[in-house]
């Protein structure tokens, strides 16, 4: 027998029954792991549930001991945090099933992260239940007349789906050794699944003998098998080298609006902008209220439109006023600009609230709503040709913002220009002064 | 002065980065994606870490292994998410985990009304897990709280070793508001506390029930031990029953006697009234505003906003009750938080429950006449 180095002598022997094919493993792990001399403060093992889940106890190393199924998540996580770990996934066939999908991505990701799968065909622990791995016909507590499932076939399946390193062995394997220090060496994800006997439940189930394992071996389903693909980049390593500074700056430092001009409002005032996705309803409404800011109101600003973001309406409901708000909903808007067909169905039911006193803002030839508020027509086609489809929900605001200024056109321009350029402000700033009052319609 | 016009998910990025977030890992749910997006773009520098798991569950482990290297790790979900969040709420708890978890309710039970606001889930995060140990529970009550109290969560989390989870909305996370930044005050930020003694490593060793078990990370030069199941000092399974009650009496008690650290309320007591508007989450702003109505014209009404949800503050409660006849408590569920004060009241106190369900926010006035306040 191998020197014990990782392997806590002083809490041997392993705690499975006599014949258990777990303690076998850990012992060819902790000689793999002396070939590789690795640093025991270097190293995590992670297990999870089941029998082979109480192994982390017996080694030196750091440990880590989770929930059923989740051992390799926790591995990702110590690796991505601190990718000079050696991290060393102890996991059985039942978190296979339990966590099945977590493997495949964990494959799929490529996280350097080593997992040693043991694979007895059930679940020893609980009391010798069917697992995701039991062989078709097989016989366990829970599949009293043979299984009829077919096996979960861990290796194959997480080598198409990404792996770089998979294999399969049997415990008894003489270059189990060999295959666990490549395994362990190798720079990406890997996974050595390895069968095994569990003498308490499925070897007398089955009367499963060594003959048997080979025969399974030698099959289709369980065959012995390495495959190596070592062209990805690991994960860890990849996202440790992407990324800029400039989002993090931008979230920490970039919204800072200044007061630097007057506003006219005495009261609040609710404005709501209804349009069609994909006419920058929602940015334009955000310019306007930045606007607002910038002129010593306070704003707020929510929006609405269906989970389906690119069909529908768009629709923004902006609340501004001399003091702060409060109120969150609005029941009937000072005003209401409709810009599109979808608006004006999503706005109906504040068109049936709103009183004389409020406003609504017809652009372009939108057919006019039954309502009891005012109502004015803003007739783009004089603006043919001057401003582009895209641009038509921040033209009416500035067009608006001419009309009823609540604050300077100027705070309008200068919100727009940081956001999205001087040329588009200037833009819009000069259509909006120079638009004549016939540009307006009382409808 | 400056200005800020940004929504709640904003707010909370912001903060996190503030309190040295440095991994983050979440998987896309409406209404929570915004800070999804936000942190994934925002943390790839600096050494910060965003992953996108493939659900929730393996999101919040994700965090819970980067939490163990020493990372500030915070994670962020909604209805459905938070549901699948428990059993791991559960292993972060067990195993003394720094951790952040952020809950954007909206309507539930189930799928529900995945972009609809509501507040229903107040008592599912009080008690998210099996095993009946306490949680904090903050909530933010406007765009300011909730960069305060995103800090005070980090702090919490990391200096308490346990998971805090960060309450909000909908209406709060999607809503974009001015916020004077320059004039928030952010708690300092602290950190967990390392061992450094020359001695021998005990992951879990505390001197006393109420003490917080010195940190080491994953890698550091002696063995660390992390576990879920019931342990030992030393991070080994054990069924002693002595050592199991001294575990869960210690996670009961490093909570319930740092109380005062974790509370967070507003107090806003007027002499001689017999009111109290007692409000949380978004409606705080909007309880602030009845409030001065009312006392505009003459009435009197006392005023609490309550920012650490859980453990109920139950010392400052007890005192703003003092004389008190009637309490209106109002909420975007069926009353869920009204439950935890109904213990707290004095015979003869009344408790008005102001609800609202269908996913549109109170009003002021709605407030103003539920609570029969004018
Ligand atoms: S029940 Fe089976 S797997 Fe578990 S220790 Fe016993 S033999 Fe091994």
């Amino acid at each position: 027998m191998t020197a014990i180095t990782y392997i806590d002598p002083a809490r041997l022997p392993y705690p499975f029954c006599p014949g258990c094919s777990h303690g076998t493993v850990l012992d060819r792990l902790n000689e793999a792991m002396l070939r590789l001399s690795l640093d025991p403060q270097r190293v995590v093992m992670v297990t999870d549930i089941g029998c082979v889940g109480l192994s982390d106890q017996w080694f030196v190393t750091h440990a880590f001991h989770g929930l059923h199924g989740r051992s390799v998540l926790y591995a990702e996580g110590i690796k991505l945090a601190a990718p000079d770990l050696e991290v060393i996934v102890l996991m059985g066939d039942g978190a296979a099933g339990i966590g099945g999908h977590h493997l495949i991505s964990a494959a799929r990701r490529n996280i350097g992260v080593h997992v040693v799968l043991f694979n007895n065909f059930n679940f020893g622990m609980t009391g010798g239940e069917h697992s995701v791995t039991t062989p078709q016909e097989a016989r366990t507590s829970t599949t009293r007349s043979g299984q009829m499932e077919q096996p979960f076939r861990i290796a194959e399946t997480l080598s198409i789906n990404g792996a770089p390193f998979a294999a399969r062995r049997a415990a008894y394997d003489g270059d189990l050794v060999d295959v666990m220090q490549e395994a362990l060496a190798f720079d990406g994800f890997s996974i050595i699944e390895v069968l095994e006997f569990c003498p308490s439940y499925y070897v007398p189930c089955n009367q499963f003998r060594k003959s048997d394992m080979e025969a399974l071996l030698a099959g289709d389903v369980f065959p012995r098998m390495l495959e190596v693909r070592d062209e990805r980049t690991e994960y860890a390593t990849y996202l440790a080298a992407v990324g800029t500074d400039k989002p993090r700056r931008e979230l920490l430092h970039g919204d800072r609006i200044e007061k630097r001009f007057e506003h006219t409002l005495s009261d609040k005032l609710d404005i709501i902008v209804a349009g069609a996705a994909g006419g920058k309803v929602l940015s334009s409404a955000s310019l306007f209220a930045r606007a607002g800011i910038a002129s010593g109101l306070f704003a707020l600003q929510h929006d609405d439109y269906p989970v389906t973001v690119r069909t529908g309406h768009s629709i923004s409901f902006l609340k501004l006023s001399p003091s702060p708000i409060a109120q969150m909903g609005i029941e009937a808007p000072g005003i209401l600009l409709l810009l599109s067909e979808e608006g004006l169905v999503r706005a109906g039911t504040f068109l049936k609230k709103m009183q004389q006193n409020q406003r609504v803002i017809l652009a372009g030839d939108l057919p006019r709503p039954e309502t009891a508020a005012a109502v004015e027509r803003l007739k783009l086609d004089q603006l043919k040709g001057r401003m582009p489809r895209q641009q038509t929900a921040l033209g009416v605001l500035f067009l608006f913002l001419k009309k009823h200024p609540l604050f300077p056109l100027e705070a309008l321009r200068e919100s727009v220009a940081r956001a999205q350029g001087t040329e588009r402000a200037e833009k819009l700033f000069a259509i909006a002064r120079e638009a004549s009052d016939d540009i307006w319609e009382s409808a | 002065m400056a200005y800020a016009f940004m929504d709640g998910a904003e707010a909370l990025a912001r903060a996190a980065l503030l309190a040295g977030c440095d991994f983050y890992a979440g998987y896309p749910i409406s209404p929570a994606t915004k800070i999804h997006l936000l942190l994934m773009d925002a943390l790839p520098s600096s050494g910060g870490i965003a992953i996108q798991g493939e659900d929730e569950i393996a999101s919040i482990s994700i965090c819970i292994g980067a939490a163990m290297t020493g990372r500030k790790a915070l994670t962020a979900t909604s209805g459905p998410g938070i549901s699948l969040y428990s059993e791991s709420i559960g292993l972060a708890i067990m195993g003394e985990v720094p951790l952040v978890i952020v809950d954007v309710q909206r309507m539930g039970p189930a799928t529900g009304g995945a972009t609809t606001g509501a507040e229903g889930d107040v008592q599912f995060v009080r008690w998210p897990t099996s095993g009946g140990l306490p949680m904090i529970v903050l909530a933010p009550a406007g765009l300011a709280s909730m960069l305060s109290l995103t800090v005070h969560a980090f702090n919490l989390s990391e200096t308490l070793r346990t998971p805090v989870i960060l309450l909000t909305s909908k209406q709060m996370v999607l809503s974009k508001q001015t916020v004077a930044t320059d004039e928030v005050a952010l708690p300092k930020i602290r950190n967990r506390h390392y061992f450094s003694d020359p001695g021998e490593y005990v992951p879990y060793g505390v001197d006393k029930p109420s003490d917080i078990p010195p940190f080491l990370p994953m890698g550091a030069s002696q063995p660390v031990r992390f576990t879920g199941s019931m342990h030992d000092a030393r991070g080994y399974l054990t069924k002693d029953p002595e050592k199991a009650e001294q575990k869960l009496r210690h996670l009961q008690q490093k909570i319930t006697a740092h109380a005062e650290q974790i509370e967070s309320v507003t107090l806003d007591l007027q002499k001689g009234a017999k009111t109290l508007l007692l409000a949380y989450g978004v409606n705080a702003p909007l309880c602030e505003a009845a409030v001065q109505r009312v006392r505009q014209k003459g009435k009197r009404c006392s005023l609490m906003i309550i920012e650490s949800l859980f453990p109920v503050p139950e010392k400052r409660l007890q005192s703003a009750l003092q004389g008190i006849r009637t309490v209106i408590v109002p909420e975007l569920n069926i009353g869920l938080y009204a439950e935890s004060l109904k213990p707290l009241l004095a015979p003869g106190q009344k408790l008005i429950p102001i609800t609202r369900v269908d996913g549109e926010p109170l009003s002021v006035n709605a407030i103003l006449r539920e609570g029969h306040l004018l």
